[in-house]
């Protein structure tokens, strides 16, 4: 039973990083085709021909 | 069970005060190595003289600012080639030197500099061009010498400084007048340390939850640490996935090969090298922690 708990240690830092990393997925699915036209936009603002 | 082994044990409930503490110890890694970045790629001019000072990207740099001399030529009626040999590798280097200590000047202490400036000046090279010369009046001949230095000059300055004349002249002044950025640059700046210094706390205070069976907080803590290189490829891969390089090749052509320049040295070499340290650094923790207390 020990010998199995420790087998999945390597699963320890997925499990960390999974509450952020969906957290950041939500802002990207939610709000990354804003940043990306806010990026255009301002690019074509400041960049001279 | 021994009473050695039943000591080294600790009670079942302090893991989820643990598991707790390395959640945010992923979270408060993650501040730090984004924030470290961040401040490294807006103030660092190592970084931008790797990207700007680059072979390739001053042969290109070269290129256009031959062709654009050629268009000066061929509208002004002179000869381009003595004028664009005028234009040395090392002056556009030296330019280029000048954008990056005005822009890292301005990115660290918030302090605006005079706007990066070049001047060639071509008045021998010109009244060599006989043809140029016999096509002009005798009275407007300084005047139409100093207005093609002004073009070239400009060309020059527009390969190495790619943004619009007013922003420079009025927008980042007004910014800068309007908003205390030392302060904001200082904030910046503490972040990274202030991150690094609450990290070290969480770590400690993990070893200290479980300090009846001190082995088990190297799993959390690598574990902490793996998590953190994770979430930074995950974020590098977001931003890739945003793939800010094509409107800045709608454009500028020249903006985007920077820009991509850039975007390798941070994605494979700085920010890319040390998630990947952090993950292997955080598993080797873990798994020696692991063996350790399999030995034990």
């Amino acid at each position: 039973m020990k010998k199995k708990a420790g087998s999945l240690m390597w699963l320890t830092p997925i499990l960390l990083a999974l509450p952020v990393a969906a957290g950041l997925g939500f802002v990207w699915i939610r709000y990354g085709e804003q940043v990306r036209n806010l990026i255009q936009v301002a690019i074509k603002l400041v960049v001279t021909k | 069970m021994s009473e050695t082994k039943k000591k080294n044990l600790p009670a079942r409930g302090w893991n989820i005060p643990a598991a707790a503490l390395a959640l945010i110890l992923t979270a408060a890694l993650w501040v730090t190595l984004m924030g470290a970045a961040g401040l490294w790629t807006v103030s660092s001019p190592r970084l931008y003289e790797r990207v700007a000072l680059a072979q390739e990207a001053v042969d290109s740099q070269m290129t256009r600012i031959a062709a654009e001399i050629a268009a000066i030529g061929e509208r002004n009626g002179f000869d381009p080639s003595p004028v664009a040999a005028a234009v040395s590798r090392e002056s556009v280097e030296d330019l280029n030197r000048q954008v990056i200590a005005w822009w890292t000047g301005f990115a660290g202490t918030g302090e605006l500099g005079d706007a990066p400036s070049c001047h060639y000046d071509l008045k021998e090279i010109l009244e060599k061009d006989e043809g140029f010369m016999a096509s002009l009046e005798e009275m407007t001949v300084n005047s139409t010498v100093e207005r093609v230095e002004t073009q070239v000059d400009r060309a020059v300055r527009k390969s190495a400084v790619m943004f619009r004349d007013e922003l420079i002249q009025g927008g980042m002044k007004r910014v800068a007048g309007r908003v205390d950025l030392p302060e904001i640059m200082e904030i910046l700046r503490r972040l990274p340390l202030l991150g690094g210094a609450v990290s070290l706390l969480l770590a400690g205070l993990i070893a200290l939850l479980l300090s009846r069976r001190i082995q088990l907080a190297g799993q959390y803590i690598g574990g902490a640490l793996s998590g953190c290189g994770l979430l930074t490829l995950l974020s590098l891969g977001l931003i890739r996935a945003l793939n800010p390089g094509e409107p800045i090749g709608e454009a500028s052509a020249a903006l985007q090969a920077l820009y991509l320049r850039l975007e390798r040295i941070l994605t494979l070499e700085s920010i890319g090298a040390a998630a990947f340290l952090m993950i292997v650094g955080g598993l080797l923790m873990a798994w020696a922690d692991r063996t350790r207390r399999k030995n034990a």
